[in-house]
């Protein structure tokens, strides 16, 4: 069975791994390698050159100095799990200028270039395409410009044969290619590696929210129901006249809890989530788990209009709502009237209490009304609009723009010859994330 | 003066408790008598602007009572505007009961203050009735049955529908609650002779029911009445 990225043979995941570290990582073993094959194309010639050197004590010394630092680098790079630093860089290319100006008096004018007697070039140029750790660009075209010149010192002579000019520009012009080439090269593999980091915190912190919408959906209706019951057990201890459709609702919504913290929860009010649902059918059955409420559900006008994936967060939405109305509303009558607009462009359900009230401009949203009702709602393009006024009750209407795809096929009988022009509605629409609401 | 202080109320409940309790506790309210089925009423013919009709009067001590729509229709024609007061709550059966002839329909759930502002509106023939029943209405006016409402008249029902008060539709359509419950008389007129008129079958129809759904609950269509029927006597009549 295939598993999805970072996830362990045994089901677990993993922490997510970060690209940056990871390129860097592969930038300093380049430039290790880099330098081990340089010096590995340096060392048959050491021996040559020692022998045709005018100063073979100073050559050798220079061998050995250019060793050291190959080892040095490599190690460090390794060591570090990216490319040396600035300052490594800096002492790199200091030894470098220190070799090529030795090498002017220890190196013949034929072995200068195309010979690795001279190693000085290669190893300059070695030196060049392993400045990957130095980001800074003044920094690393000052070090390559003191390379560069070095290395122009280091060929002068060869001016002086038939092919001098051309094989001088040709050292430099490769000196003056490769490196940036690897600089700028290695400068886009660290912003791609910093872009997918990027993404991935994103794609993280978009799952964190996601989960703590989910875990608001699961727990917040269940609290709410939870802290009715305490409420009404601290007034009659004996408590016999909670309704029984509260207790049938509190199991429901424990149950629920239950399922998301076993990670198997079902917010909708079928698993089969992405099928149509009747909306009438809907809401006549949210209507049924707040028989204790004095509510009449006008479905009607909606039978036959099915709703899509949306349905179960309409449910949710719904059942906060009422619950809404339950612990705060002290409502004589209740409403829940639901109808596919005359227009045919979508659908709308209103629900209304003659209840107490409140005032919108001063009420703040709490977690179930912003969370489940007005932000969940709108990533289906659903908006919420809130009407209330304190003393003669509240009014929620949900509008779902979209176009039902799908009748019942027996709204033959109940497909509506509209006649009626909408009834007009006044409330403000609330944008998701508004930070005011009435309660919970 | 204030018609609402005058109208007067008869009370046909079967139940005691109910017939000697109910003017007591809404003193507000003029009821001139009580009776325990729809035949003692008609014998007496109280003079009463409302007569409230409790839907099941049959008991072990009147078996053979008139009730439901029967009992509606009887009062209707004696000329009585009747306001069904009972605990039924399925809306097609409450539904029936406006097609029957009453003018309201309370239910006995409902606070005294409610019971008794619905009784009032009932006095000033005003539609009284739940927002299952009124959404029914709603849809039969949606599927092109009653087609004689004004655009405002649509609007207040819609209104009603989603159980919005007058108070709110004030707001929200900026007219007086005085004028919009004259749209809403004038409609319940529309609305009572349309469902008095209308066969079950019609009914069914445009609900998207079944044939047949309704014939248990839905009366058969009025013959119609003259003025002079419908109208509930005087007390020079009554007296003599």
């Amino acid at each position: 069975m295939a598993r999805t990225e970072g996830e362990a043979p045994d089901g677990t995941f993993l922490e997510p791994a970060r690209s940056l570290p990871q390129a860097e990582r592969a930038a300093g073993l380049a430039v290790a390698g880099l330098r081990v094959a340089t010096f590995a194309q340096m060392a048959p010639s050491v021996v040559t050159a020692v022998d045709v050197s005018q100063r073979p004590t100073l050559c050798l010394a220079t061998w050995l100095v250019a060793t050291v630092a190959v080892v040095s680098t490599a190690v460090l790079a390794v060591a570090r799990r990216r490319p040396p630093g600035p300052r490594w860089a800096c002492v790199e290319v200091t030894v470098a200028t220190g070799l090529l100006l030795a090498g002017t008096a220890t190196v013949p004018d034929a072995y200068r270039t195309g010979s690795w007697v001279g190693f000085q070039g290669a190893y300059t140029l070695s030196v060049a395409c392993g400045l990957l750790g130095v980001r800074r660009r003044a920094t690393w075209v000052t070090l390559l410009g003191v390379l560069v010149a070095a290395r122009a010192v280091f060929v002068l002579p060869v001016l002086g044969s038939g092919t001098g000019a051309a094989t001088m520009v040709g050292e430099l012009l490769t000196l003056l290619c490769l490196p940036p080439l690897a600089w700028a090269g290695t400068g886009a593999v660290y912003r791609i590696a910093s872009d997918a980091d990027r993404a991935r915190e994103y794609a993280a912190r978009l799952a964190r929210d996601e989960e703590a919408r989910r875990a608001r959906t699961a727990i917040h209706n269940g609290t709410a129901l939870l802290k009715l019951l305490v409420e009404r057990a601290a007034l009659d201890p004996a408590d016999g006249r909670t309704p029984s459709q509260v207790w049938v609702q509190a199991a429901s919504e424990v149950n629920r809890m239950r399922a998301y913290l076993a990670g198997q929860e079902q917010l909708g009010p079928s698993p089969a989530d992405a099928a149509p649902h009747d909306l009438a059918i809907l809401v006549e059955s949210v209507g049924a788990e707040f028989a204790d409420l004095p509510l009449d559900v006008v479905p009607d006008l909606a039978r036959g209009l099915r709703l899509g994936a949306e349905a179960p967060d309409v449910v949710v939405a719904l059942r906060s709502l009422l619950i809404n109305v339950r612990q705060h509303a002290e409502a004589s009558r209740v409403v829940l009237h639901a109808e596919q607009r005359e227009d045919g462009t979508g659908w709308t359900v209103t629900l209304h209490d003659d209840g107490v009230g409140f005032d919108l401009a001063t009420t703040t949203f709490g977690v179930g009304v912003r969370g489940l009702v007005v932000d969940a709602l709108a990533a289906h393009d659903i908006t919420t609009t809130f009407e209330s006024v304190p003393g003669l009750g509240t009014t929620v209407v949900l509008r779902g723009d979209r176009i039902p795809l799908v009748l019942a096929e027996a709204a033959a009988t109940t497909v509506p010859l509209w006649v009626v022009p909408g009834e007009p509605r006044h409330g403000r629409p609330l944008q998701p994330g508004r930070r005011r609401n009435r309660r919970a | 003066m204030n018609p609402v202080t005058d109208a007067r109320f008869s009370l046909v409940d079967d139940a005691t408790a109910v017939r000697e309790s109910l003017a007591v506790l809404m003193p507000g309210l003029t009821f001139v008598s009580t009776h325990q089925s729809v035949e003692d009423f008609l014998r007496s013919r109280p003079v009463a602007d409302v007569v409230v009709l409790d839907l099941h009067l049959v008991n072990l001590r009147q078996p053979n009572a008139s009730q439901g729509v029967a009992a509606i229709r009887d009062a209707v024609d004696a000329g009585y505007r009747v306001c069904v007061y009972t605990q039924e709550e399925r809306r097609f059966v409450l539904a029936a009961c406006l097609a029957a002839g009453a003018t309201g329909v309370v239910s006995k759930s409902s606070t005294l203050s409610e019971t008794a502002a619905a009784f009032l509106a009932v006095s000033r023939g005003e539609l009284v009735a739940p927002p299952t029943v009124t959404g029914l209405i709603e849809v039969l006016v949606r599927r092109g049955r009653l087609t004689v409402l004004n655009r405002r008249q649509q609007e207040v029902l819609a209104g009603r529908a989603r159980g919005l008060t007058y108070a709110e539709l004030s707001r929200s359509l900026y007219l007086s609650e005085s004028t919009l419950r004259g749209y809403w008389r004038d409609l319940s007129v529309v609305v009572s002779q349309h469902l008095q008129e209308s066969s079950p079958g019609d009914i069914e129809h445009a609900l998207g029911l079944g044939p047949g759904d309704l014939l248990d609950h839905w009366p058969a269509p009025s013959a119609g009445r003259t003025d002079a029927d419908a109208r509930p006597p005087t007390l020079p009549e009554r007296l003599g």
